[in-house]
């Protein structure tokens, strides 16, 4: 069988099966032909044997015939009523042996020679009957003897046709037999191919049904956890059939009632059964697919929101049948319509937030602006040249204050700006963007007499105006806490790197930028390394150290923008190291 | 009185707000050029004023954005709409430095964009240098970088 299955057994099947079909054909014809030769032979040698036995009684009478003439004419005393009795049997013989039926030539000319001497035979014996003569019984003895002897031989002929023909038959009915052998053992071949393949066939048939249960039995799972179920109604038969869980689907136990549209419609939110009927009764003249949104009511008052999509088919037997699958969205529903009412109060929340920055970014910088135009307007007004000691200070801190409220709001509005960044990469060449920051920093680096290195840097792939942001922060970072007496300087590089663990994430060097910026500051203390990039969390507290708490969480905010990240290392009183990686270009 | 506002540089201004009104009156004086300062508390006067027969044509116009009635920006395009005033330099000069007004105003024709200085010694300093700018050569080399004026 395994060797079969190996070499395309189906057709190697039907090739066999073709074959001995035939080979059954052939024999059968052969059959046919062989069992009529054999009738024909029989008839023959029915005909030779009545031949023979006729030829036969004819040779015994004229022997009875001649002993009679003989021992008449022996006696002298020929009685002319034996005689004549012989003379009429004979003539009966003569008669009968006309109606000796020739069958081939070799018969046809011995019965002719027969006939001949029965002629002269008759002639005779009427000769006889009148004269009575010894000479003339000597005559009629040598033609009863010729008669004899050519009766003899178309015995011995007609022996030897019937020893042929049963020859013949002996070997016709042998091969008779070996044809009839054949087509039984073809035919059993034949038989056990089928049965094979119809073996074959239904283990097939077996596997494929094992198959529909297994896949119903998952189907009906399935519908159980998805809250789907399915239906089918044969427009014909006009037969509703619905799968369990379109039972469960409405409160039902499955198969607990026999399907039909006002059945089901029973079940369908009074506000909905108009539409639904009218629905399904449109798509069965139209046969155009359906999708449908309803609601059920239950028995228990539940209302359910239900989807239901139909098409038709035709199944096997030509019949049209609709089909269908209905779910239940009611949680799916209640969960979108509570994420359109969440998004949308987002939405004004966003709204309000953003006037609010406007609020930040304009209303509150405008009075701040001209508070700072009139600290200005006094200072050069000589007012503080008359004014005592106590009043400069205050005055002092009053500029010190504006100062601080302006950085902060700024900072504000620049943070807010990055929250809401649309996020266009491209890609920004370092290189260009620390030359810009040097020349904006240019006062601040003058003032603090501080020296900025930075080396060759890479292009990463990144929103320009924010990539510029991250790093005049690190940069003002770095530059508002310095030591005092301490020349501030700060490095910037590429750093090699293979793999870096952050943040649980693996950082590859195929795809990112390590660049760090590193100061000789006052550091901090590496276990507030996480605290650094909080919103409002200052590790400073110190009024000569301005910072708004801002700076360095806008710098998280734009790294994680841009799909990078950061990392601070810190040694109190002798630098910070701030890691950057950023994304490089894909290759 | 002609003559004068012939030889001398004409400039006006046009803010809603009292008090930058003052600081830039009072940076002019400091600053003891020879110009006539015109200024206006609204849109809608700056532009009475420019329509008006008996007007000179300015030099240069310092116009804010935010104002009631008529905004900075509707003042822009109404000028930029007339072909007489195609040589007047406007400056915007707003406390606004977000990049949808910078953006808007560049494209409407403004020559130069400020944003109002915290320092009056800076103010002094923006419109020394304004005024002193060779407007040919600004405007020809005018971009988006150039256009926003940092001191």
């Amino acid at each position: 069988m395994k060797f079969l299955k190996k070499i395309d057994h189906l057709k190697l099947l039907q090739f066999a099966l073709g074959v001995a079909i035939f080979s059954v054909g052939y024999l059968i014809t052969m059959f046919y032909f062989q069992m009529k030769d054999l009738k024909e032979y029989k008839h023959k040698i029915a005909s030779y044997n009545e031949l023979k036995l006729e030829v036969s009684s004819l040779n015994f009478n004229l022997t009875t015939d001649r002993y009679y003439v003989e021992s008449s004419f022996l006696n002298q005393n020929i009685n002319a009523n034996q005689v004549k009795n012989s003379a009429n049997f004979s003539n009966s013989l003569f008669l009968k042996n006309d109606s000796i039926n020739p069958i081939d030539e070799q018969t046809k000319k011995n019965n002719s020679q027969i006939n001949d001497l029965l002629n002269r035979y008759q002639n005779i014996t009427n000769q006889l009957l009148k004269s009575g003569s010894i000479y003339k019984v000597k005559n009629f003895n040598s033609v009863v003897k010729e008669l004899e002897i050519a009766i003899n031989s178309q015995i011995i002929y007609l022996q030897k046709q019937i020893n042929r023909y049963n020859q013949n038959f002996d070997v016709r009915i042998d091969n008779a037999k070996m044809s009839g052998f054949l087509i039984a053992l073809i035919s059993l071949v034949i038989f056990v191919l089928a049965y094979v393949k119809m073996n074959e066939d239904l283990f097939n048939l077996k596997r494929t049904n094992d198959e529909i249960v297994f896949i119903n039995e998952t189907l009906n799972n399935a519908e159980k956890i998805a809250g789907f179920g399915s239906w089918k109604i044969n427009t014909v038969e006009n037969k509703y059939i619905y799968s369990d869980n379109f039972y469960r689907l409405i409160g039902e136990k499955p198969k607990s009632f026999k399907g039909s549209l006002e059945g089901i419609l029973e079940f369908i939110h009074p506000d909905d059964r108009e539409m639904v009927r009218n629905s399904h009764i449109e798509s069965l003249k139209t046969h155009e697919s359906t999708k449908l949104i309803y609601r059920y009511l239950l028995k228990d008052g539940t209302i359910k929101n239900i989807v239901t999509v139909g098409k038709f088919l035709h199944n096997s037997k030509g019949e049209l049948v609709k089909i269908g699958v209905n779910q239940d969205v009611t949680e799916i529903l209640r969960k979108s319509t509570e994420l359109e009412e969440k998004n949308s109060r987002l939405i004004a929340i966003n709204s309000e937030l953003e006037s609010f920055n406007n609020i930040v970014g304009h209303d509150l910088q405008e009075p701040l602006r001209k508070m700072q135009m009139f600290i200005s307007r006094i200072e050069s007004k000589e007012f503080l040249e008359t004014a005592s000691g106590a009043t400069v200070g205050y005055f002092e801190k009053i500029k010190l204050a504006a100062q601080r409220m302006s950085n902060l709001m700024t900072d504000l509005v620049n943070y807010s700006r990055t929250v809401k960044a649309e996020r266009i990469f491209e890609e920004v060449d370092l290189n260009e963007i620390f030359v810009e920051i040097t020349e904006d920093l240019s006062l601040i680096i003058e003032e603090n007499s501080a020296t900025v290195n930075f080396g060759v840097l890479p292009i990463v792939v990144g929103t320009r105006f924010q990539i510029q942001q991250l790093f005049i922060n690190l940069v003002s970072n770095s530059l508002k806490y310095v030591k005092p007496d301490v020349s501030p300087i700060i490095d910037i590089r590429l750093e090699n790197f293979d793999k870096d663990l952050i943040e649980g994430k693996l950082i590859s060097s195929s795809n990112y930028y390590k660049i760090t910026v590193s100061d000789n500051g006052i550091g901090f203390d590496q276990k507030h390394a996480d605290k650094i990039f909080m919103l409002f969390q200052r590790l400073e507290t110190d009024a000569i150290y301005k910072g708004t708490g801002l700076g360095l969480a806008i710098c998280k905010k734009i790294v994680d923008n841009n799909n990078g990240m950061i990392t601070a290392a810190g040694m109190p009183s002798s630098g910070a190291v701030f890691t950057v990686y950023l994304p490089r270009k894909s290759k | 009185m002609i003559e004068d506002s012939q030889s001398k540089m004409q400039i006006l201004l046009c803010d809603d707000d009292e008090d930058d009104r003052m600081f830039f009156s009072d940076a002019i004086i400091e600053l003891k050029m020879q110009h006539i300062l015109t200024v206006f508390q609204t849109g809608v006067e700056l532009m009475d004023y420019l329509h008006h027969p008996d007007t000179y044509l300015p030099h240069i116009l310092f116009l804010d954005i935010n104002m009631p009635c008529k905004s900075g920006l509707e003042c822009l395009q109404e000028i930029r709409e007339h072909s007489k005033f195609k040589d007047l330099v406007i400056a915007i000069y707003s406390t606004s430095n977000n990049a949808e007004d910078i953006e808007e105003t560049f494209a409407n024709g403004a020559n130069i964009y400020i944003k109002k200085p915290s320092d009056f010694d800076k103010l002094k300093k923006t419109i020394h240098h304004i005024l002193n700018l060779n407007w040919q050569y600004h405007t020809a080399g005018l971009n988006k970088e150039t256009f926003f004026l940092s001191i």
